[in-house]
């Protein structure tokens, strides 16, 4: 298991390297950058120049690389061109924003749609199983900004139970911070409970037709713990895997549902940085979404033999 | 039916347990009502975040409204974009007409409680004139109007030596676009000259500021009242409430949830909601003509427009009213002249300039022995209004037998096409000069990123710029317009109008052609 491990991270410390320059590269080779956005239509060439040379945009690019890398291998992220604070401590504020409401989002999704999904698959082709798929692939197929609206005018404006604009940290008051966050997050959820019922549903009705379920049904096991202790392990495997690539396309940002509920996370963040060329945002956030990726992806194969042994013994 | 109970057992389970949270959560939650607002705060919707009111380093369009609460300069603008005195009492201007003197008004006060005095207004001077700063009006200040010193002779007068008579001197101090060139509090650096946070005289001073959020302005209470007749940013200010809350809500949908939900008390509106706005009882639209301005411009040295004929004929193809309409759904009508509406030197156009004629563009393409060579003209998505013009211009080019394309770039590489001046067509949009000559500034010069580099034009705008007589510059800016429509460098489409939402529950909002929405002087009702 150790030594799988530390494969496993020598292999996380070359993608992240591999990352790293594919990122520097690409948000560059995007003509125009942070200085003549910044200064609009009205910027001289002389400003021009005086901002590239504050933001080292004049040196050539393998100078800039080094510089970054160097900073980074210190903890040092830069600053940002937009604000002028510091990128690390930006983008963690802002990550933490998004990774609240992934994280509830997630859990609530994975607590109703599994069980849902198992449900479905034990009642296939019942009237119980097509409206679960109905309406999972009716949530699967609404654009998560227009759901996040129509919560928005059904409990903020028309019922008046949940604010509409702000976020407020959990650190602050609790309260108000749980108000800011149930309309995002119950869109989120809704939307991800939708495609992750499709997949457990999918994966259980594979196990349910295996003959070690027909053997415990036979030998007289009551139905609720062939499904919990035999279908439930085995379809959930690939279900993780699954909940792993979601969670970390999610982690790296919500964008649209930030925008939608006003909340200032880091898809946000990442958006408003690339229309902004701010480099130094930008290749932090990527960079991070890349650290997020591997790390999850390297949690859910260490999850992995607890649901599925023969991966271990392989 | 043992098979039943045990899966029932499993959902319910589940789904009992998230309903019931849910149900708590909501209990707990509808015994505040969200709509109730906080009594003595107006909340203004952003649609972006700024990136900071350090103006040597950081103004952005978003930065405006923060600035024009808590900073001040000498002159501001009124509606009428005519120039006042501000912090000045008055000011006068030396018979060579190169020193400009300004008195300081009496017993103002910074926000850190300190006075008013010369010594600032220089030291502010100084600081957004700085080798490093990239102050908007830098460029002006050490350019086309040259700043060769300014003096203290005592603590209320403070002198501006110009080296040469500029009559556009005034109207660029009093710029919003520069923050009004602000006089700032020394202490709003640190020892090192690292910003530490704006310290103006404005009728608000600087409270909280979330980075992608909001930012806050609170009531100064020892703010200086002036007596004079409160127009655009200058005469009596008063904050007549105790915070006002710039937040940032990107997505407009929810600004407009956020307005009729009573978060926001004023936001910006788009031009297809107005409409559905003012039936809303408990809202009201308030709008008014700007001095942004919209254009089709043209690569002078492209081998094909470089043939005046084409321009020509391209102008005459384009129905300004029908572009205006059409990306504002009714709203704007079209203009055949850079010089806004709103302007001290706005002469209305001729309607024979502004009336579109296919057979006079075909008989100039005649002329011209077009041959169906393809125009590019580049739009992005980004700013949509640029996008939606392009495409109503290439079908009117079109039904005029010009094979006009629409290059569709990212608004970064559009940008840097204009900067260089490297491009066939470009759908564009100027940012508000409130300044006269300033409509004229925007597109005549020798630099690379102005459309029209012609030696008479400049000479006439350098003209315009001089003279610190009105009519003068009304007739300077007349005889530009003739010349701009024998040119035709570019083609005039039409001034954008802009929109607030508000709230019933204030009195006294009012939209300006200074654009930036202003809370003093507005209450809660």
């Amino acid at each position: 298991m150790a030594t799988y491990l530390a494969r496993r991270l020598s292999m996380m410390l070359l993608t992240l390297s591999l990352v790293a320059v594919t990122v520097f590269v690409l948000v560059r080779l995007v003509p125009g950058d942070s200085a003549s956005l910044m200064l609009g239509e009205a910027g001289s060439l002389e400003q021009l120049a005086i901002l590239r040379a504050r933001w080292g945009l004049d040196q050539p690019w393998p100078i800039q690389f080094l510089y970054w890398i160097k900073g980074l291998l210190s903890g040092d992220f830069g600053v940002s061109t937009r604000t002028g604070e510091p990128v690390l401590a930006l983008i963690l504020a802002r990550f933490q924003v998004s990774a609240v409401i992934v994280l509830a989002a997630m859990t609530i999704a994975v607590l109703v749609a599994v069980p849902v999904g198992l449900y479905a698959a034990w009642k296939q082709n019942s009237w119980a199983d097509l409206a679960v798929v109905s309406v999972a692939t009716l949530l699967l197929s609404i654009p998560s900004f227009w759901l996040g609206l129509l919560l928005l005018v059904v409990f903020g404006l028309k019922l008046s139970w949940l604010p509409i604009l702000g976020y407020v940290g959990f650190g602050e008051d609790f309260s108000r911070a749980l108000s800011f966050v149930i309309l995002p997050v119950a869109t989120l959820a809704l939307i991800e409970i939708g495609v992750l019922v499709r997949m457990a549903r999918a994966s259980a009705i594979e196990v349910l037709r295996l003959e070690y379920v027909t053997h415990a049904r036979a030998k007289g096991m009551p139905e609720w713990r062939v499904l919990a202790f035999h279908v439930f392990p085995n379809a959930f495997a690939p279900t993780l895997t699954l909940i792993g690539l979601i969670l970390g396309n999610l982690l790296g940002g919500i964008a649209v549902l930030e925008t939608v509920f006003t909340l200032p996370g880091m898809g946000r963040l990442l958006v408003e940085s690339i229309f902004a060329r701010d480099y130094p945002v930008v290749q932090g956030c990527l960079l991070l979404t890349g650290v997020i990726f591997v790390l999850i992806n390297l949690i859910v194969d260490m999850l992995y033999p607890i649901f599925d042994p023969r991966v271990a013994r392989a | 039916m043992a098979q039943d109970m045990g899966a029932k057992k499993v959902m319910g389970w589940t789904l009992g347990q998230v309903g019931l949270s849910a149900a708590i959560a909501l209990c707990l939650l509808s015994s505040q009502s969200y709509a109730q607002k906080t009594s003595s705060r107006i909340t203004v919707a952003l649609e972006e975040d700024l990136r900071g009111l350090d103006p040597r380093r950081d103004r952005d369009g978003m930065s405006d409204p923060v600035h024009m609460h808590v900073v001040e300069g000498l002159l501001g603008y009124v509606d009428d974009l005519s120039v006042r005195p501000m912090l000045a009492s008055s000011f006068t201007i030396g018979d060579d007409g190169r020193s400009y003197t300004f008195k300081l008004r009496e017993g103002v006060r910074f926000h850190n409680g300190k006075p008013l005095t010369s010594a600032e207004v220089k030291w502010s001077w100084d600081y957004v004139m700085a080798a490093d700063s990239i102050w908007r009006c830098k460029a002006v200040f050490d350019g086309p109007i040259k700043v060769a010193g300014v003096e203290a002779p005592d603590a209320r007068t403070i002198v501006f030596r110009l080296d040469q008579p500029n009559g556009s001197f005034i109207y660029n101090l009093a710029r919003t676009d520069c923050a009004g060139t602000p006089i700032l509090h020394p202490e709003s650096v640190d020892a090192d000259g690292k910003w530490r946070g704006v310290i103006g005289t404005g009728p608000f001073q600087l409270g909280e500021r979330r980075i992608g959020q909001y930012t806050e302005v609170k009531r100064f209470p020892d703010y200086a009242l002036s007596n004079a007749e409160p127009s655009g940013r200058v005469g009596k200010k008063e904050a007549l409430v105790e915070t006002v809350r710039f937040t940032v809500v990107a997505d407009p949908s929810a600004r407009l949830v956020g307005l009729r939900s009573g978060d926001l008390d004023i936001t910006p509106l788009t031009a297809e909601v107005v409409d559905q706005i003012e039936k809303d009882p408990k809202l009201h639209v308030t709008s008014s003509d700007t001095t942004v301005w919209y254009a089709l411009l043209f690569g002078m040295n492209d081998p094909l427009l470089k043939d005046v004929r084409m321009r020509r004929a391209i102008a005459a193809a384009i129905d300004r009213t029908a572009v205006a309409q059409g990306v504002s759904f009714g709203q704007w009508s079209g203009s055949a002249t850079p010089v806004p509406g709103a302007s001290l030197l706005y002469t209305r156009p001729s309607s024979e300039d502004e009336v579109a004629s296919l057979t006079r563009a075909k008989a100039l393409l005649a002329e011209a022995k077009y041959a169906g060579q393809p125009i590019s003209i580049i739009a992005n998505k980004a700013l949509p209004m640029m996008f939606n013009q392009a495409v109503i211009i290439q079908s009117m080019l079109q039904a005029a037998g010009i094979n006009a394309n629409i290059e569709t770039l990212e608004w970064g590489l559009q940008l840097d096409r204009y900067t260089k001046g490297t491009y066939q067509a470009q759908s564009f949009a100027y940012s508000g000069r409130f300044d006269p000559m300033g409509a004229w500034e925007r597109i005549v010069g020798p630099e690379s990123r102005k459309v029209w580099k012609d030696e008479e034009a400049i000479t006439l705008l350098n003209k315009g710029m001089k003279t610190a007589d009105p009519a003068e510059m009304k007739q300077i800016s007349d005889q530009l317009y003739k010349k701009f429509i024998n040119d035709v460098p570019a083609v005039s489409l039409y001034n954008v109008k802009v929109f607030y939402g508000v709230s019933d529950r204030l009195a006294g909002v009012k939209a300006s052609p200074l654009e930036v929405v202003r809370v003093w002087n507005v209450s809660i009702k």
